[in-house]
Formats: C-alpha cells, structure tokens, sequence
C-alpha cells in the first residue's frame, strides 16, 4: 500500500515540477534553475521519507538483462557520435555536463550541478558535481572536459561531429592543426569549467546534451590508443562489459559507483541486425525486447502489441520538398511556391505512406520542440486554390511550366511519398518528373544544383528551434541547400540566437519561421514519428524525441 | 518417359498461363489502388492484393514474363558464348584450349551467387542487368561441357578419317561436333533455366535485381518476405511459381538426361 | 597421379591472378563519388576532402593503382574498411570463422541427411520412403534458400519458439541448428539423389549380388560391402558442397543475421566498402578454389577415370 502511494505522490509531483519548469522558462535561466534546484530538493526529501516503502519497490524492479536491437553503430567513442545507433550506445556508457528529460526533452543537470552565462550571452560557467566517477574509479574534473574538448576539435582526430563545437573560441585554430587547444576552454579549478564563444548563443548549453562533449579519461585514452574505440571507458550509468564485437553485438553492465539514481537492469545486450525484418522475426521469437517496426507493419502490429507498440509520437525531423531557388523560376515567383504548397495532400502521405506514425507538417520545426508544430501560417490542402494561385502566377492550369524534375535519394522511403506529390501536381496542372539516385549521386546532384526540387528529410541533434530555422535557412549557414536567403529572417535568427530571455528568444524564432513559411521556400509534408514495439515483460519504457530509449530508467517484471 | 511428361506438362501450362496473361487477369499489374490495400486472397482478387492494392494474380501472371524473359535471355546468353569457346577449346586443344579454359576457371572460381552479387553492384540493378550476369558467369559451365564433348568426339576414328579425306576444320566442326554437344548443352541449359530463376530470385531478395514496381517473381518473393507475419499471402503466388517452375525445368533436364543417356 | 596433382595445383596460380584482376577492375569502376560517400552522412569540408582523395589515390592511374594493391596483398594487408577505419584483415579474421563453423557444422547435416536417406531410398527402392524422400529432394533443389531459411524462422523461432530466430547469441549449438540445418538440405538434397543412385548401382552389380547368395547379412553387405563402393561419388559430390555451402551462404547469414563473411560482404556492397568487398570476396573465392582443388586431386585419387575431367558439373552451377 504504502509503495503505491509514494509511487503516485511522487509522480504528481514531478508532474509538477515539470510543468512549473515549462512555465519558468519564460522566466528567466536563473528563476528557471532556482526553481528546478528547489524542486530538486522536495523530490529527495520526499524520496528519503519514503526510503522504506520505496526499498520494497526498488528491489522488485533490480536485476536482468535487457536485449536491444541496434544497427551497427560507425562510433561508440563519443568523439565520433554522428548517428543514431553509436549514440543510443554512447549515452549510457557516457554523461556529459547536461542531460535531456527523456519525456519534455527538457535540459536537465548531469555531471554540471549549475551553470549559468554572462549578461551578453557569450561566455558560460559550469559547475562539476562532486563524486562522479569514470569507470576506471577516478573522479570526473573539469580539466577532462577540457581534455575531451580539444580531442574532438583537434585536426588529427578527424571527428565529423567536431563542428558541433565551433561556437566555441579557437575552434578554427584546432580543427586547422594551428593549435592543440581550444583557448575557450578551460577549468580555473578542479570543479569549474569555463567556455568562451565566438558570439553570444543563449541555447549553448541546450546543444552540450550531445555525446560528443562528453568527458573522457586522458589516460584510458593514451593507454588503450585505437582500442579506446572498442572498448571506451566513460562515466555513465553503464560500463563495456568486454569489446565491441562488430556486426555482432555489444554488451554494457550496471556500473556500480555511477553517481545518478541506481538503474533497474543488471546488463544490456546491444544484438547488433542490419535489418528491420530479421529484427522484427527475432522480436516475435522473444530474442529482443525492443525492436523498430519494419514499414508496411504498423498498424499490423498496433493491433498485436497494443500500448506496447509506441507509434506516432512526434520526433525531432522534417521531411520536405526544395525549390531550388537557384533557379529563377522558382526565385522569383513566390506564388508558384505558394501554389504548390497548397496542392500538396499531405495527410494522404502521413495516412497511405506511413499509416500515421508519422504527423503532417504544417511548419517546419516539429512538436518535438516545445511550443512549435503549429505555426500561424499552414498551408491547407485545396486543389481549387493552389490553381488560383498558380493562375495569378501567370501559369493558368499550368499553362507555360516547363516540367519540374524532382530527385531523391533512393532506399530512403522517398519513392511513396514523391508518388503521391507527382500526383497532387497533376491535378493543377503541373508535370513532376521523378529521379531517385543513389546517395552519393543524390548529394553531388544538389551541390551542382541543376534539379529543379528536390526531396529531403533533417534530423535535428538537439531540442532547439536553431538546429532546423537556422542550419537550413540562414543564408549563410553550411546546410542551407535550398539557396534560400531574406536579410529579415536573417536578422531574426541571430537576434535569436543572442535572445537570453527564453520568450523573447521562441518569439523571436516563431517569427522567424512564418517569415519563413510565408517565403513557401520548401514544402514541409511530414514531421518524423516513433514506430516502436517492446516486450510485455518491460516496464518503463520510453522512446524520446531524439528516437533514443534511456536504458536506466527501464525495468523487467518478473511476472 | 513418366518423368518427362510431368516436366512438359508444367512448363507447358507456365508458358500458356504467361501468353494468356492479359486475358486471365483484368488488372493492370502496376496501376495502385489505395482502397484496396493487403487485401488477403477473395473472389475478386484470388491471390489477394500487395501493399499498394495491387493484384496479386495479375503481378504473378505478368511476373512471369518478367521471370521467364530473363531466364530464357540468360540462358541463350550463356549458350551463345559457352559453345563456340567450348568448341574452339576442345577441337583446337594446346595453348588455345589452355588460354580459354583458365579463363573458365577464374570465372568459376567466383562462387556463382558471389560474383553476381559484386557484378550487379556495379552496372547497377534492373532486369536486363540481371541476365548479363548470369551469363557472365554462367558461360564457362556450358564452355566446359561442350569442350568434354567435343574433346571426347574428335578422339574417334570417324573424325580423323574425315581429316584425311579433306574435310576442312569447319566443315568437321559444324557437321559432326557442333550436333554431338547439343544433347548434353540442351540438358544442361534446361537446368540452368531453374538455377538462373534461383539466383534472379535471390538477387532481388538481396535487392539488387529487378526493381520495383514491374513484377517479377524474386521482387514480388523479396516484398512478401517483408511483409509476412502480416500479409502471408503475398508470399503464396510467387513462391509457388519459382518452385514449381524450377522443379518443372529440372524434372524436364532429368528426363532428357536419361533418354539422352549422357554423362555430364 | 602426381603429375595431375602438381599440374592442377600450378592452375591456380593464375587463376588467383585472374581473379584478383576481375575484382580490381569489377570494383574500381563503382559508380558514386567513392570520397564523398566515405564522408559520412554530413557534408564535409573541402580539407576533408582532399585528405579521403589522397587517401584512396584516385588520381594514379590503373594499372599503377593495381601493382600497389597486388604489393600490399603480398605483405597481407588487404586496406582499410571505409565504414569504420579498420584493416580489412582483421574484419575478415573476426567473421571468417563463424562462416566455416556454419560451414561446416552445415557439411555434417548434409552428410548425415544426405546418406542416410538416399541409403533408405535406395535399400527400400520403390517403396513409400522412396518417393516421399526423392520428392521432397526434388522441392528442396528447386527452393530458393532465403525463402526455406523464413519458413524455418516463422515456424521454429517464432511460433515454437524452439530454437532463436537468428544471430550467434553466445555461439551456443542451438544458434546453429537453423542456418546451417538452411544450408544443408539443399546440398543433402542432392547428395541423396547421388547416394541412392550410385548405391542402387552397387547394389544390382554382380559381386553384391553374389555376396548375398553366399548368406551375408544384408546389413552387412549394405555397410561393409556396397556402401564403401559407392562411397567415391559420394565423397566428390560432399567436398564440391564445402564450396556451394560458402557461396550459398550469403543469402543464408543474411536472412540469420549471421555474423559471417558472406553477411559482411552483403553489407560492404550496400555500403560501397571496396576495401572490404574487394577483400572478401578474394578471400572466398580464394576459398572456392581450393576446395575445388582438393575435390579434384581427391576425385583422381579415387577414381583414375576421371583426371581428364569429368566434374559434377550442375552442383557448381548452383553455388
């Protein structure tokens, strides 16, 4: 009895917290962490009071092992963390200075207790928290971040994940090989870090909750040379038990002294299968007790698994068509843009293609971020006025239009939905010629930019509106394929970015993505979704936004 | 002769089933119908419908086509390129047999599904491709039983009295080698017909064969695999099809072999 | 005998050359920009770039690129995998041998399917067993594997739940069972044809037949007499499988997940590896070859008709 009522009470009362850290993010950071701080607080009293009750509980979750399914990973040294599966691997072998709530996506404290920045914005502190240990038993410092940091930067090392650190002050020095150290980095004591940007970015603590900034040991690294990358040795809540056994499998185990709240299961089992299929079979045959739904079987396997089946919750990536407008047809008319917006059936898509797990984008930046996925511009699906708008743009019943050549990477699910878009256009009026390549062909195919549209999915690395408005539309930004360039979304996006006020700044970044919108420079159609399953026996599973599971938190039943 | 019949029987009623395709089935076999989505097998559509609602008989029907097309163009390939070297080799013999005979052997020394595999990666997926691989490494087995044949041939009296009367080199090649090889070629490529159909099957499980949406057995077997806790009767129509077709070219090989009574 | 022997192992000298040629020429012409694809999913700096191009030395001519490739392999290296910066050696050694384990494990099954039906088939000629088996072998030859590998699955793994669906889990004999069980009952399929037949031969031969009038025990003759007779075909036919098994296996550990070679090389197409497909596929070819040599030198020594040529022709075909 007793376990039951401590277990409510204190989910109403994170409940709470949570919802009062929503709010406060209006605030201000420091309300915001004051609050959480104090929150923090209840919780652990409220935890130590029920101590006894909540013992009982505990032991009934301990114990077990968990089989995932996992694609073959590029990296699990943090360093090189690029994709999803290396990350999934990485994040419980590795805590970095901050953390994502797995449900809000939340910035959270992990092994940084507080932080907080100058009044411009552009230079940050952090302060460590005591007693948590690398599993080689030695104590975490800030002079490891400081090392991890100027390993990944380094030119030598060759990381692709380097850039996410180029806010950071001498980040070009390293990356060149001018210099082995970042000069914006450094720890004036065993317990503070300090981070010097190259320009104000209030969101630079939201972007740490990536696993390429996570501490390594300096010594594990030198000692174990190319090793460290089978067999990396972090600070997380799970330690490698033994090396990585490539397209075979990986193993990780409870470690002992983590310094967070104890993890239910004893061990994980990464099963490492390069196909949903074969997954999904091993899945049914109680080899796995989590496995993605192959496509063509979700509604399939809703109905099999029930709740156990997790489909449909929003995701941090967009799926869309690209003007190039390189080209001044599509420069230039921005009703034509419009038109096509409008002709777009995007709900036949989400329906036919991917039996709603994932959602129509009205925007661009998906749900999965707080307060976005419904912006105040959308562009329904109405054929009449798509081919009103294209009459006003001087191409009545598509009268005058060269046929548009739309291409696309092929064996990425894009042939589905280019059908349906094909189709849509030809019931204004205009003709859509389809070209899948392959990826490699895909990309050198939009730096030459001579198609006319092309398909494309982003998958952001972090929960902020930044990663999808800026990366792809600032005019200057590495990823802008489109050619899109407005000198007011411009100015919005850095204003926002040097917003401190977490208001100011989403109102800022709201502004900036109907600026956007009303442009029409892309077609959004889909925000990604989850289409999971895991096993009756597991209780407390989650799949986040960033399409990962925290294994810590996850439990086996007994029964 | 029992067995002959069977064989005959089979590949008969395939090859009138794949003429009559048009007739037998109303469905077009790459036109989606979005209502009717995985249906399982109805009076309307006996063999149900895919993902796509596309009609199962009718994709099966012009599958075959598809199926036997290129098994067929495979299999004249090989032959095509087989038997003249086989000849060449086994007539001539010395530096000539041994220069074409390696090159066999380095062909065969590639396990058959391997070096399709590694081909079909590099010109690419797509029907035609496939039976250009196939040939590419199906030719030295046809190359070897001819040159055996051939070999075995000239070493009779009846060939070196010919050459004595004046019988030029062609005229021995094309009258009394070429018909001796056939036999065996014949029995060995009616084989080959169900090997060729196998491996197209397995190259597009693989997803390197014949691309979606235009119907062939193994892409038709390759989608169904995907979908089979689901829709199993996907899997039904095309599996039947390639067994049964195989089965029938091979029975077919067999019985030929033994009224032939050649040891190959 | 020895003269064979030497000659056909001279064969395959160049033959090796003709295939690490083949595979050079196959793989340098694949299509897509080999250095962007090597990039990784981001688009990478124009440093990066030009350091992957030196890497990979795309500008050297052909038959200069060629020559390194043939030195380095003559000090064993076989480069460096694109996808995750590791020596193709060591991924080959990592995965080879669960490949000739499944192999070999899947030559067992063979044979004891194999013989013992056909032995049956042939021992009750005729009878109910006959045809059931020879029909049954007749299915399995015209069975595609990955098709027979997903029956298996869906009926052992998934609705028993018997024996797992897939992988290696902790190399426990019941990971075997379904692969190689896979692989081995098409190759016993035709190895029942050929012991029935050749046993049926024995059999019906005269000193058989006058075995039995002096009142040997049919067992007796069956094992101690016949069996051993018709034992030479049967042992070409099995050691012609080693080979069929290792080409056969890519579609098998792939419907697996099987931690093979034949998977690895799977992988290493889809991903555009040269290194590792280049490696790999010389590797089993080199394999083939050798198993080939062997059966042939095996095939002279038991049976002297055949060292002009007289292969099982149609079982290559199939691998």
């Amino acid at each position: 009895m007793a376990y039951f009522t401590s277990n409510i009470m204190l989910r109403f009362i994170i409940g709470g917290h949570i919802k009062e850290y929503r709010s406060n993010r209006a605030v201000s950071l420091n309300s915001l962490l004051r609050a959480s701080l104090f929150s923090l607080v209840a919780i652990l009293l409220l935890v130590s009071l029920s101590a006894c009750a909540e013992k009982d509980a505990s032991n009934a979750k301990q114990g077990g092992a968990f089989n995932y399914f996992l694609g073959e990973p590029v990296a699990i040294d943090p360093a090189f963390a690029v994709e999803n599966e290396g990350m999934q691997v990485t994040k419980e072998l590795f805590d970095g200075l901050v953390d994502y709530d797995p449900e809000t996506l939340a910035l959270e404290p992990a092994v940084a207790r507080k932080w907080e920045s100058n009044s411009k914005g552009d230079e940050w502190t952090f302060w460590l928290r005591r007693g948590v240990k690398f599993h080689n038993g030695r104590e975490v410092k800030a002079a490891d971040f400081v090392y991890a940091w100027d390993r990944v930067a380094a030119k030598k090392t060759g990381s692709e994940a380097a850039y996410h650190l180029a806010p950071i002050k001498g980040f070009d020095k390293v990356q060149k090989g001018k210099s082995s150290h970042l000069v914006g980095v450094s720890a004036p004591s065993k317990y503070v870090l300090k981070v010097k940007l190259n320009y104000p970015f209030a969101d630079f603590p939201t972007i740490l909750g990536h696993p390429v900034f996570s501490p390594v040991p300096k010594e594990a690294v030198k000692a174990r040379g190319r090793e460290f990358a089978e067999r990396p040795v972090g600070n997380g809540p799970f330690a490698i038990d033994g090396a990585w056994e490539h397209r075979k499998g990986i193993k990780i185990k409870r470690f002992k002294k983590y310094y967070g709240a104890k993890n239910y299961v004893d061990a994980v089992n990464f099963k490492i299968i390069d196909n949903d299929q074969t997954g999904f079979l091993e899945f049914q045959g109680g080899g796995l007790d989590y496995s993605p739904i192959p496509s063509g079987q979700i509604k399939a396997t809703v109905k099999q698994f029930g709740s156990n089946a997790i489909v449909g919750e929003p995701q941090l990536g967009l799926q869309f068509y690209a003007f190039n407008l390189r080209k001044p047809l599509f420069r230039k008319n921005v009703k034509l843009r419009r038109a096509i917006n409008n002709a777009v059936d995007r709900k036949t898509i989400v329906d036919n293609v991917y039996e709603n797990a994932y959602l129509v984008a009205g925007g661009i930046v998906p749900p999965a971020v707080e307060g976005y996925g419904k912006p105040a511009r959308e562009y329904a699906h109405s054929t009449s006025r798509a081919k009103r708008l294209l009459k006003e743009a001087g191409f009545p019943g598509g009268r005058g239009l060269p046929t548009i050549k739309l291409i696309y990477p092929t064996g990425r699910g894009y042939e589905g939905p280019a059908q349906i878009f094909q189709q849509n256009l030809k019931d204004i009026g205009i003709k859509v010629d389809l070209e899948g390549l392959e990826f490699g062909a895909f990309l050198k195919a939009l730096r030459a930019g001579k198609m006319s549209m092309f398909a494309a999915g982003w998958q952001a690395d972090y929960p902020s509106p930044d990663a999808f408005l800026y990366q792809l539309f600032y005019s200057k930004s590495g990823d802008n394929l489109i050619g899109f360039s407005d000198k007011e979304v411009d100015r919005l996006l850095i204003k926002a970015r040097q917003a401190v006020g977490a208001v100011q700044r989403r109102r800022l970044y709201q502004k900036a993505e109907n600026q956007i919108l009303k442009q029409a420079p892309i077609v959004p159609y889909a925000y990604y979704g989850t289409s999971v399953v895991y096993a009756k026996r597991v209780k407390g599973f989650r799949r986040t936004a960033l399409d990962n599971t925290p294994l810590d938190r996850v439990w086996i039943s007994k029964d | 002769m029992n067995k002959a019949r069977v064989g005959l029987v089979i590949i008969s009623i395939l090859i009138l089933l794949t003429l009559a395709a048009g007739f037998l089935s109303p469905y077009d076999p790459i036109r989606q119908d979005r209502e009717s989505a995985l249906k399982s097998p109805s009076l309307r559509h006996p063999l149900g419908t895919d993902s796509l609602g596309r009609d199962m008989l009718a994709r099966l029907l012009y599958g075959a086509r598809t199926s036997l097309t290129i098994a067929l163009g495979a299999v004249i390939f090989m032959v095509a390129i087989g038997l003249p070297i086989g000849v060449i080799a086994g007539y001539f013999g010395g530096i000539v047999d041994s220069i074409l005979m390696r090159t066999a052997d380095v062909f065969l020394a590639f396990p058959f599904v391997l070096g399709a595999i590694a081909v079909m990666t590099v010109i690419g997926p797509g029907a035609r491709n496939v039976f250009v691989v196939l040939a590419i490494f199906g030719w030295p087995q046809i190359a070897r039983i001819t040159r055996a044949q051939v070999k075995n041939e000239v070493s009779k009296d009846y060939i070196a009295a010919t050459k004595v009367v004046g019988g030029s080199a062609w005229y021995i090649l094309w009258r009394h080698l070429l018909p001796n090889t056939l036999g065996p070629v014949a029995v060995y490529s009616l084989m080959g017909m169900g090997t060729v159909i196998l491996t197209e099957a397995t190259l597009s499980f693989l997803g390197i064969g014949v691309q979606l949406p235009y119907p062939a057995w193994g892409s038709m077997l390759a989608d169904a695999v995907g979908r089979v806790t689901v829709a199993p009767w996907l899997i039904y129509g095309p599996g039947a099809a390639v067994v049964l077709t195989c089965l029938g070219f091979n029975i077919l090989g067999e019985a030929l072999h033994e009224a032939l009574e050649i040891k190959i | 005998m020895l003269a064979f022997g030497v000659r056909r192992i001279l064969w395959v000298a160049p033959i090796l050359i003709g295939v690490t040629l083949i595979l050079f020429l196959l793989l340098h012409v694949l299509p897509g920009d080999q250095a962007r694809i090597l990039a990784g999913y981001r688009q990478p700096s124009d440093q990066a770039m030009i350091n992957i191009k030196e890497k990979l030395n795309t500008e050297a001519p052909l038959y200069t690129q060629y020559k390194d490739y043939l030195i380095s392999l003559g000090r064993g290296d076989l480069g460096t995998s694109f996808r995750n910066q590791r020596p193709v050696s060591s991924i080959i050694a990592e995965s080879l041998p669960s490949s000739l384990a499944l192999a070999s494990f899947a030559l067992f099954l063979e044979l004891l399917i194999g013989i013992s039906a056909g032995a049956w088939a042939a021992i009750r000629r005729d009878s109910f067993f006959d045809r059931m088996s020879m029909v049954s072998a007749a299915v399995l030859i015209a069975m595609p594997v990955f098709l027979l590998g997903l029956l298996l699955q869906l009926v052992f793994g998934v609705r028993l739940r018997w024996l797992p669906v897939s992988g290696l889990g902790d190399g426990g004999l019941n990971f075997y069972i379904l692969p190689s069980l896979v692989l081995a009952l098409v190759a016993a399929a035709y190895l029942a044809r050929v012991t029935r037949s050749s046993l049926i031969d024995v059999l019906s031969s005269d000193y058989v037949q006058a075995a039995r009038a002096n009142g040997l025990s049919s067992s007796r003759v069956l094992f101690v007499h016949a069996l051993k007779n018709a034992l030479p075909p049967i042992v070409t036919v099995a050691g012609l499988h080693f080979g069929f098994l290792i080409g056969s296996a890519v579609a098998t550990e792939v419907v697996f997940n099987w931690p093979g070679l034949g998977h690895r090389l799977f992988l290493a197409v889809l991903e555009r590896d040269r290194p590792l497909i280049i490696g790999a596929a010389l590797v089993l070819s080199t394999i083939f070859i050798f198993v080939n040599l062997l059966v042939d030198i095996l095939n002279a020594w038991l049976n002297p008709l055949a060292r002009v040529d007289g292969k099982q022709e149609g079982l290559e075909a199939k691998a």
